[in-house]
C-alpha cells in the first residue's frame, strides 16, 4: 500500500515533458520481457520515452532517476488489436459514436482522426494494463484505415503511434441468419448480402484499375488522371505495404475472404474474428496468415458446436503452428470494458494454451500481427517504455495494475471512477455499515 | 349417377362462381334415389376389423348394413367393388380455411408497427359490439356462420382420402368456435355435422398490440376463462336481486366461453412446437376445462411428459424437406439439431403411439394434402401400427369430436362417409378411387390406364420380368432367363404398348399389350410361329421402395445439445468428495484437505477425513476446489418467446414460468460454468413487468420440474431509461409515445397500480364480509400486485440511478412493503446506506458501465461499496456468455475494494440465494443444504481454472471428462446425417412437404426485443414476436 502511494505521488510529481527528457531506472523488479526470459531483481533504463537497457545487473549511470519497484513485476503493456476505444463514448447515444460510417466502401475513413483524447474509457482500460490499441473503423463492408495508439495523450496525433496499420473489410455474413434481431427474410438478407460482396470487389477492382493508370502517369502518351480519395486510401493494402484485415468468423467467410485474397493477389493479408479459422488452420500456416483471435469470452457460435468452442480458439491456432494473437473482439458496446482484454488469454489458458503463449497473445503477438513490434510488445532496449507495474500475473484478475507507463512516463491511475469511488467512500456511513 | 353435375348443373355452377365464390347446392329437382350397394368390396370396417369381401349399403346418406352376406335391396344402385377396399370416411381434425390473398390481417405487420420505427399507435378496430378489449379474443366467432370452405380447398381434401372435416377457425388467441362439415359439395347446411364443436385456442401473441409476447398471450387465455366464470356467477348473482348493484357488465365473448368453462365443449389449443403442447395442457387443467392440442409435429420430443398430461393430441405428418448441406462451408451453418428432426419427424406418430398419447393425424400443414397418406406410410414405417394410423382418421378424431355415433367406422346408422381405395390407403401405391360424403359418391382417380412400370408377364410356361420406363424416351427392357434384352421399336400410347425384341438370330418377337389397372394382356408375334397370348400383372411398387430408412442413431453422450434427450444423471446415494480446498460460502469458510460428503441428494458433512460410507461414490479432490453452485440472480437466457411484454406500463399479469425454455442449450453452457440455479426475469420494457420464475438447471427436465418450487414469487420492476423507452430508436428527444416518458411519469405508473391493488384487496375484503352483493372480478395483475402488498412476491426492479432506487424505496415504504432487491444497481453505491436501512439488497454487474448514459456513472467498486455499508450484494450476468464465469465475476471484488475471497465467492453463491429467499435451501456447503456444487480445476477465483463438474440436488449434470469423451460420437454422427441428408437432397428431396420454418421456438435464441439495454439498439426489436416470425418467414428458405 504505501510503496503504491509512492509510485502514484511520483506520477503527480512529473510533468510529462520533464520525464521524457530525464534518465530513468526501474530497479528491483521481476522484469517479464516476454521476448525474453523473466529476469529477478532487474532494471530497466529508460531514455526518451524508449527502453535504453534491461538486465539483472545494470548499474545505472549518473543523474538517472531511480524508481525502486522492488517486489513488483513489470510487465510491457498490453496490445489490444481490436477496439473502438476513442470512438465512442456510450454506444447507445449516437452522438457519441464515430465508429460507423454510413456507405459500403469507405476505405479513405481514417480511425485517428476521430478519436476523442479526453474519452473517459480510455483511463479506464489504461489503468488495467493497457497502453496501446488498435482503433478500427467499422461501418459498411471497406470500413477505412486502423491506428495504433497509446490511451494516453494531449492528442489525436500525440497518441497515434502509427497509422495507417491496415485496411479493414468486414466480410458479409454468407448464411442468412434467423432471429428476433434479424426481420429481414433470407431473400432479402442473401441480396444485401450480394450487393455488399459485389461492391467490395468492385471497390478492389476499380482501386487496381487506378493505379496502374497513375503508374502510367508520365509515359508516353498516357494523359493525367483525376485523383480520387477513396481509391488513393487503397494503394497501400493493394500494394502490400500495410495488410488487408479481413473481419470473417464463419468457416465460409473465411473462405470466400481468402479466395478473394487470392484473386486479388493480395500479399499481406491477416484474418480477424475467425471463431472458425482453426478449421482452415493448415492453409492459413502455409500462406502464413495471421490470426487477430477473439473474443474468447463468448458462446460458441452454433447452438451444436462444443461449450468450450471458443474458449479452446487460440490453443488449436497455437497447436498448428498459425500466427495469431487475442482481442476482445471489438465490440463497439465492448469498448467500456477492453480493460478485460487479459482475461481473454487467460479463459484460452485455461482452455490448453500455454500461460507463456496467453501472455505473448497480448503483447508480443499483436505488436508482430500490427507490424509495430519494432517499437511495443516486449521489454527490449529500443522498443517504447509501454510498461505496467503490477503486484502479480497481469492475467489473474485479483492482480493489481500499481503503475502504468506509456513512453517513459508514468501516468495517471485516477480516472473518472476512481474519482466517484473516492468521493462516495468518503460519504459519512450509515448505521449499517461494517466496522472499520 | 347422383351428384354428378348435369349440363345444366354445370352451366349454372360456372355462372354463379364469379358471383357467390362457391358452388351451389343440388337443385331439388335432381330426384335420383340415394340408394347403393358397393358389392364384392373388402370393407375394413373399423381400424382393425376387416370383411375380406362383403357388401355395403347405403341409403339417404346413411349406412344401412355392413356385411359379407348382405342382401342388396332391389332399389339399390350396384357398384362392384372387386379389387376395391372400403374405409370409414377420412376425418381430418383439424382443417383451416384457406386465407384469401389480400385478406385483412394476411399481411405480416397487419396494421401496426412497421420496421424501421418504434411502436405505432394500435389501429382502431372496426366495432364488435359488446365483446371483449382485445381483437385477438373473440371466441363468440363461429365457423358455421363463414361456410363453406372454399372448393379449391375442399377437392384436394377429397383427394387425399378425407370425407369430413373439422375447420377452426385461422386468427387470434382465442380464436371462435369450430365446426365438423362433410366434404360434399353441397350447401353448408346440408354438410354441416356439428357446429361449435370447439373452441379454438392458440398461444400466439398478437401482430399489433397486446399481448406482444407468447407468456402475454398465455396470460390473456388465462384472465379470459377466469373472467368467463366470473361473467356466469354475476349475472346469476345479479339476477338474483337486480336493485342490489349496478348491473354487471355486458360481453358476449365471455358469453361464448360459457360452454367451456362449463365442461360441455372442449378447447382445441393450436400449438406451435412440443413445449407449447405442456403449456396449453397446463393452463387447461389450471381452468378445468377440457383441452385438446393441435400440434406440430415435435411432440416425440416430449412424449412423456405430453402422455402425462392425458390430453389428446391432433398431430401433422408434413415432413421437413432436408436441409442443403451441399457445401461442407455452408453446411456448419445447418443446426445438428435440425438435420436430426428432419431425420426423425416421421418416427413423431409412431412414439406418440409408444407413449400413450391418444392422437389423431392431420393434412394440416401440408403444401399439399395429396402427400397426406404417402407421408402416413412414411410414419408405418418408421413403427406406427397401421390400424392405429386408420384409427388416427377415423375413429380417434370421431370420439375426440363426440361423434363416434355418427362417424369413425361403417356401421349402420353412421353417416355414409367412406373412403374407397385400390390398395392400401396408407402406401405408396395405394390410390384413393372414390370419397363418399353423407351417400353422395365424389370420384377421386381415373383408374390407371398406362402400360409404364414393372410388370412379371407371361407366355408359354414361365414369367419374365418387364420394365417400362418413361424418360425422354420410353425404354421396354424385358428380362427372358439370363438375358435382359432391350426392345426396339417401341410404342406407347397410354394403354397400348408395342414392342420389339431380337433374340439372337432368332426371329423378331413382336408384342402387342394393353394395360387396364394391374393387368396385362395380348398378344405374342413370331414370325411364322403365329401368335401367343400373354398375360401380365403389376410388380408392386411397393416392393421397390421397401428400402429400409431407418434414423441416424444419436450417441448418448454427455454434450449432446437437446436436452429432451438427456437421460437423467445418477442418483448415487452417497457422494464423497475427498481432500478438496472447499469454499463452504457459510460459517465454517474455506476449508483444506477437506471433505464434502453427500446423502441423498442433502448435504450431509464436511471437514477433514471423513469416512466413506460404504457403497458411496468417491470423488477425489485432490488439487481441486469445491465451491456452493453459483447463483445467477438475473438472466433471461431460457425464456421462450419474448422475454418483455412491452405494450403496456404494468405487465404484471405474465409469468415467466409459463414460458421457461428448457431445451435451451444455455442451461448446459451454464452448468459448464459451475451454474447451478438462475433467475429468469422479465424484460425491463415497463414499469411494472411479469413475474420471474427461480430455476435448478436440472438439464433434461420439462420447464415445470427446472423451476424451484420453494422460491417465494418474484416480480420484475424497471425504472429510468427503459421503461421511459429512452433507447427505442430514433424519436422525439422530448417525449412522445406510450406513458411514461420520464422518471417522474415511472414513478406514477407504479404508484397508481398499487393503488389500484390496494382498492382491488379493499373490494375482495368487502365481498367476504358480505358487503358486496357481486364479488369482485379476478385480476391477474392486481392479484400478483396484491401479493407484493401482502409480502408473499419479491420485487426485483431493474434500476440504475440512485434518485430512482430511493424513490422507489420511498413508494414501497408508503405502500408498506420493502424492495427485495435491486438489480444492475450501479449507482447503488451511492444510497448504499439507505439501502442498507430500507433492507434491499443489490444484484449488480462486477463492472459493466457507459453502455448508455444512466450507467456513466458505474464503477466497479460498487459492489464493495454496497458490501461495505450492510447491503447483501450479489453479481450477476444477465447475460448467457458471461453466466458461465460468474466465479471470476466474483474475483472482481478482490481486486475491486479488496473483500475477502472467501466473502467474495458469496457474491455469486450465498447472496443471490439470500436475496431469493432461497438461502435455507442453497448457496453455501452446509449440512442440510442442497447438495448443489461444483468441481474446479483450481481457485474458482482465478481465469485459469476449469469447471470440472457440476452436481444438482447430488447428481452430476455436467462432467469435463464425459463431455470431452463424447465428442468424437456426436461428429461421427453429424458427418453422417449429413452424409444422408446429402444424398437425399440429390434424389430430390424428402417430399416437400413441410411449409413450417425452422427454427422451432424453442431453438431461436432467446428474444430480447423491447429490453433496450443499450445493447441491442435494432429498431426492429419493437415488432412483436409474431410480426418479426411472419416476416422471417416470408422469404420460405431452407
Amino acid at each position: 500500500m504505501i510503496r503504491r502511494a509512492l509510485l502514484c505521488l511520483l506520477a503527480a510529481a512529473l510533468p510529462a515533458a520533464a520525464a521524457r527528457a530525464e534518465s530513468l531506472a526501474l530497479t528491483g523488479a521481476t522484469v517479464h520481457t516476454v521476448s525474453g526470459p523473466v529476469l529477478e531483481n532487474a532494471t530497466i533504463v529508460i531514455e526518451e520515452g524508449r527502453i535504453a537497457a534491461v538486465g539483472a545487473d545494470l548499474t545505472p549511470v549518473p543523474n538517472t532517476r531511480v524508481v525502486s519497484c522492488a517486489g513488483k513485476h513489470i510487465y510491457p503493456g498490453l496490445v489490444s488489436a481490436n477496439t473502438v476505444l476513442g470512438l465512442t463514448e456510450v454506444a447507445s447515444v449516437a452522438g457519441t459514436n464515430d465508429f460507423s460510417e454510413t456507405g459500403t466502401t469507405n476505405p479513405n475513413i481514417r480511425a485517428e482522426i476521430g478519436i476523442n483524447p479526453e474519452s473517459d474509457l480510455l483511463p479506464v482500460a489504461r489503468v488495467n494494463g493497457i497502453t496501446t490499441a488498435l482503433v478500427v473503423p467499422r461501418g459498411g463492408a471497406i470500413s477505412g484505415t486502423s491506428a495504433l495508439v497509446h490511451l494516453d495523450g494531449w492528442t489525436f496525433e500525440d497518441m497515434t503511434v502509427r497509422a495507417p496499420i491496415g485496411l479493414h473489410v468486414q466480410w458479409p455474413n454468407l448464411t442468412p441468419v434467423r432471429g428476433w434481431f434479424e426481420v429481414r427474410s433470407d431473400e432479402e438478407q442473401k441480396k444485401a448480402r450480394d450487393q455488399a460482396l459485389a461492391g467490395i470487389r468492385q471497390a478492389f477492382d476499380d482501386a487496381r484499375a487506378y493505379w496502374t493508370a497513375r503508374a502510367a502517369e508520365g509515359k508516353a502518351g498516357i494523359p493525367r488522371h483525376d485523383r480520387d480519395v477513396k481509391w488513393d486510401a487503397m494503394g497501400r493494402a493493394l500494394r502490400g505495404e500495410i495488410p488487408v484485415f479481413f473481419h470473417a468468423a464463419a468457416l465460409n467467410q473465411i473462405k470466400a475472404a481468402l479466395r478473394f485474397a487470392d484473386e486479388q493477389k493480395l500479399t499481406n493479408v491477416v484474418l480477424v474474428g475467425g471463431g472458425d479459422a482453426w478449421r482452415v488452420a493448415d492453409e492459413l500456416k502455409a500462406r502464413n496468415i495471421a490470426v487477430v483471435a477473439g473474443p474468447t469470452l463468448a458462446l460458441p457460435r452454433r447452438g451444436y458446436e462444443p461449450y468450450d468452442e471458443a474458449f479452446t480458439g487460440p490453443a488449436k491456432l497455437w497447436q498448428a503452428g498459425v500466427r495469431f494473437c487475442i482481442g476482445d473482439g471489438g465490440s463497439p458496446f465492448g469498448a467500456m470494458n477492453a480493460r478485460n482484454l487479459a482475461y481473454h488469454a487467460a479463459m484460452a489458458a485455461a482452455f490448453g494454451l500455454p500461460r507463456d503463449e496467453a501472455l505473448k497473445s497480448v503483447t508480443l503477438y499483436p505488436a508482430q500481427i500490427l507490424g509495430v513490434a519494432d517499437m511495443v510488445g516486449s521489454i527490449e532496449s529500443g522498443k517504447l517504455a509501454d510498461l505496467i507495474v503490477t503486484d502479480g500475473d497481469p492475467l489473474e484478475i485479483t492482480t493489481r495494475v500499481e503503475q502504468v507507463w506509456s513512453a517513459g512516463r508514468p501516468v495517471s491511475m485516477e480516472t473518472r471512477q476512481t474519482g466517484l469511488f473516492r468521493k462516495y467512500d468518503a460519504r459519512p456511513r450509515g448505521a449499517q455499515a461494517r466496522g472499520r | 349417377m347422383p351428384h354428378v353435375p348435369t349440363l345444366r348443373r354445370a352451366f349454372l355452377f360456372v355462372a354463379l362462381v364469379p358471383v357467390l365464390g362457391v358452388a351451389p347446392a343440388a337443385p331439388a329437382s335432381a330426384a335420383t334415389p340415394r340408394v347403393h350397394a358397393i358389392v364384392g368390396a373388402r370393407i375394413v370396417v373399423a381400424p382393425g376389423q376387416v370383411i375380406p369381401r362383403g357388401t355395403i349399403v347405403v341409403r339417404d346418406g346413411l349406412i344401412v348394413a355392413v356385411g359379407a352376406d348382405v342382401a342388396v335391396p332391389a332399389d339399390a344402385r350396384v357398384w362392384p367393388g372387386d379389387s376395391l377396399t372400403v374405409y370409414p370416411g377420412l376425418l381430418d381434425a383439424f382443417v383451416m380455411p384457406a386465407e384469401a390473398p389480400g385478406a385483412p390481417g394476411a399481411t405480416p405487420f397487419g396494421p401496426g408497427p412497421r420496421p424501421g420505427g418504434a411502436p405505432a399507435p394500435s389501429a382502431p378496430q372496426p366495432p364488435r359490439g359488446a365483446a371483449h378489449e382485445l381483437a385477438t379474443v373473440r371466441p363468440e366467432a363461429r365457423v358455421v356462420e363463414s361456410l363453406p370452405l372454399p372448393r379449391d380447398q375442399i377437392e384436394p381434401l377429397r383427394a387425399a382420402g378425407f370425407a369430413a372435416a373439422q375447420v377452426a377457425p385461422r386468427r387470434g388467441i382465442v380464436r371462435g368456435q369450430s365446426a365438423v362439415v362433410g366434404l360434399g359439395d353441397g350447401a353448408p347446411n346440408a354438410n354441416v355435422v356439428r357446429a361449435d364443436a370447439a373452441q379454438v385456442v392458440a398461444l400466439e401473441p398478437a401482430t399489433d398490440g397486446y399481448p406482444g409476447s407468447l407468456m402475454g398471450a398465455i396470460a390473456v387465455v388465462r384472465q379470459a376463462l377466469l373472467d368467463a366464470r366470473w361473467y356466469r356467477e354475476a349475472h346469476t348473482l345479479y339476477a338474483k336481486n337486480p336493485q342490489a348493484a349496478e348491473r354487471p357488465v355486458e360481453n358476449l365473448s365471455w358469453e361464448a366461453l360459457a360452454p367451456v368453462v362449463a365442461g360441455s365443449q372442449p378447447a382445441l389449443f393450436v400449438a406451435d412446437e412440443m413445449l407449447e403442447v405442456l403449456r396449453a395442457a397446463a393452463v387447461a387443467s389450471e381452468a378445468g376445462i377440457v383441452a385438446q392440442v393441435v400440434g406440430a409435429g415435435d411432440e416425440y420430443k416430449r412424449a412423456r411428459e405430453i402422455a402425462a398430461t392425458g390430453v389428446a393430441l391432433v398431430v401433422p405428418v408434413a415432413f421437413p424437406d432436408p436441409p442443403d448441406v451441399t457445401d461442407p462451408a455452408d453446411a456448419l451453418e445447418v443446426s445438428t439439431e435440425e438435420l436430426r428432426h428432419w431425420d426423425e419427424a416421421a418416427g413423431n406418430p409412431a412414439a406418440l403411439a409408444r407413449a400413450g398419447v391418444t392422437f389423431a393425424l392431420t393434412a394440416n400443414g401440408l403444401k399439399d394434402p395429396k402427400s397426406f397418406r404417402t407421408n402416413v406410410a412414411k410414419a408405418i414405417g418408421r413403427g406406427l401400427a397401421p390400424e392405429q394410423a386408420l384409427a388416427a382418421v377415423t375413429t380417434v378424431p370421431a370420439k375426440l369430436l363426440g361423434l363416434s355415433d355418427r362417424l369413425g367406422t361403417l356401421a349402420p346408422g353412421k353417416n355414409a362417409n367412406l373412403t374407397v381405395t385400390r390398395g392400401e390407403l396408407f402406401s405408396e401405391k395405394g390410390k384413393v378411387r372414390e370419397v363418399w360424403v353423407d351417400g353422395n359418391r365424389y370420384e377421386v382417380e381415373k383408374p390407371d390406364e398406362t402400360a409404364k412400370g414393372d410388370w412379371k408377364i407371361w407366355w408359354g410356361e414361365s414369367a419374365h420380368a418387364l420394365s417400362v420406363t418413361v424418360d425422354r424416351d420410353t425404354t421396354v427392357k424385358l428380362v427372358v432367363g439370363a438375358d435382359t434384352l432391350r426392345a426396339t421399336g417401341v410404342t406407347l400410347e397410354g394403354a397400348r404398348l408395342r414392342f420389339t425384341v431380337r433374340r439372337g438370330s432368332e426371329p423378331p418377337e413382336r408384342f402387342d399389350l394393353a394395360a387396364k389397372e394391374d393387368r396385362l394382356a395380348g398378344t405374342l408375334s413370331v414370325e411364322g410361329a403365329g401368335a401367343h397370348a400373354v398375360t401380365g400383372a403389376r410388380v408392386p411398387e411397393a416392393a421397390k421402395s421397401a428400402k429400409q430408412d431407418q434414423p441416424v442413431p444419436v450417441p448418448a453422450v454427455m454434450g449432446n445439445t437437446e436436452a429432451w434427450r438427456a437421460a437423467p444423471p445418477a442418483a448415487p446415494g452417497t457422494v464423497l468428495v475427498k481432500n478438496a480446498t472447499i469454499w463452504t460460502a457459510g460459517p465454517q469458510g474455506t476449508l483444506q484437505n477437506a471433505d464434502l460428503l453427500v446423502k441423498d441428494g442433502r448435504i450431509a458433512a464436511l471437514g477433514r477425513s471423513l469416512v466413506a460410507p460404504k457403497g458411496a461414490l468417491v470423488v477425489d479432490g485432490t488439487g481441486r476446489h469445491v465451491s456452493p453452485g453459483i447463483v445467477d440472480c438475473h438472466n433471461h437466457w431460457a425464456i421462450l418467446g419474448n422475454v418483455n411484454e412491452c405494450t403496456n406500463s404494468v405487465t404484471a399479469e405474465v409469468r415467466i414460468e409459463d414460458v421457461i425454455n428448457s431445451e435451451s442449450i444455455n442451461i448446459y453452457r451454464e452448468l459448464a460454468g459451475g451454474v447451478t440455479m438462475t433467475h429468469l426475469l422479465h424484460g425491463s420494457c415497463n414499469a411494472i413487468g411479469g413475474q420471474c420464475a427461480v430455476v435448478k438447471l436440472k438439464w433434461g427436465e420439462p420447464p415445470d420440474r427446472l423451476r424451484f418450487a420453494p422460491a417465494p414469487g418474484t416480480i420484475k420492476f424497471a425504472l429510468g431509461e427503459n421503461p421511459k423507452q429512452s433507447n427505442f430508436g430514433a424519436r422525439d428527444p422530448f417525449g412522445g409515445g406510450r406513458y411514461p416518458q420520464t422518471r417522474g411519469g415511472v414513478e406514477q405508473v407504479i404508484r397508481d397500480a398499487f393503488t389500484r391493488a390496494r382498492d382491488y384487496r379493499e373490494a375482495w375484503a368487502e365481498w367476504k364480509a358480505k358487503r358486496r352483493p357481486v364479488p369482485p372480478r379476478r385480476d391477474l395483475q392486481l392479484d400478483a400486485l396484491a401479493e407484493v402488498l401482502e409480502g408473499k412476491r419479491f420485487v426485483h426492479p431493474h434500476s440504475y440511478r440512485q434518485d430512482e432506487i430511493l424513490m422507489l424505496m420511498r413508494v414501497a415504504e408508503e405502500f408498506g412493503f420493502r424492495i427485495a432487491t435491486f438489480q444492475h444497481v450501479l449507482e447503488g453505491y451511492k444510497v448504499a446506506d439507505e439501502m442498507a436501512a430500507h433492507g434491499a439488497g443489490g444484484s449488480t454487474f462486477s463492472d459493466w458501465w457507459a453502455y448508455k448514459f444512466e450507467v456513466l456513472d458505474a464503477i466497479p467498486w460498487n459492489g464493495y461499496l454496497m458490501w461495505d455499508r450492510g447491503v447483501t450484494v450479489s453479481y450477476n450476468s444477465d447475460d448467457a456468455e458471461l453466466a458461465r464465469r460468474l466465479n471470476t465475476e466474483a474475483a472482481k471484488a478482490v481486486k475491486y475494494g479488496g473483500v475477502p475471497p472467501a466473502e467474495a465467492i458469496k457474491f455469486v453463491t450465498l447472496n443471490p440465494a439470500r436475496q431469493l429467499h432461497i438461502a435455507d435451501r442453497v448457496g453455501s456447503l452446509e449440512p442440510g443444504k442442497d447438495a448443489d456444487f461444483a468441481i474446479w480445476s483450481g481457485s474458482p477465483l482465478s481465469p485459469f481454472s476449469r469447471c470440472e463438474q457440476t452436481w444438482v440436488e447430488g447428481r452430476k449434470y455436467f462432467d469435463r471428462d464425459a463431455d470431452l469423451a463424447g465428442r468424437e460420437a456426436l461428429a461421427k454422427e453429424r458427418d453422417a446425417l449429413v452424409a444422408k441428408a446429402r444424398a437425399a437432397k440429390k434424389e430430390g428431396g424428402g417430399g416437400a412437404t413441410a411449409a413450417r420454418a425452422w427454427p422451432p421456438r424453442y431453438l431461436e435464441e432467446t428474444d430480447m426485443s423491447g429490453n433496450a439495454c443499450g445493447t441491442h439498439g435494432d429498431e426492429h426489436a419493437f415488432l412483436s414476436e409474431t410480426a418479426r416470425r411472419a416476416l422471417q418467414n416470408a422469404g420460405g428458405g431452407r
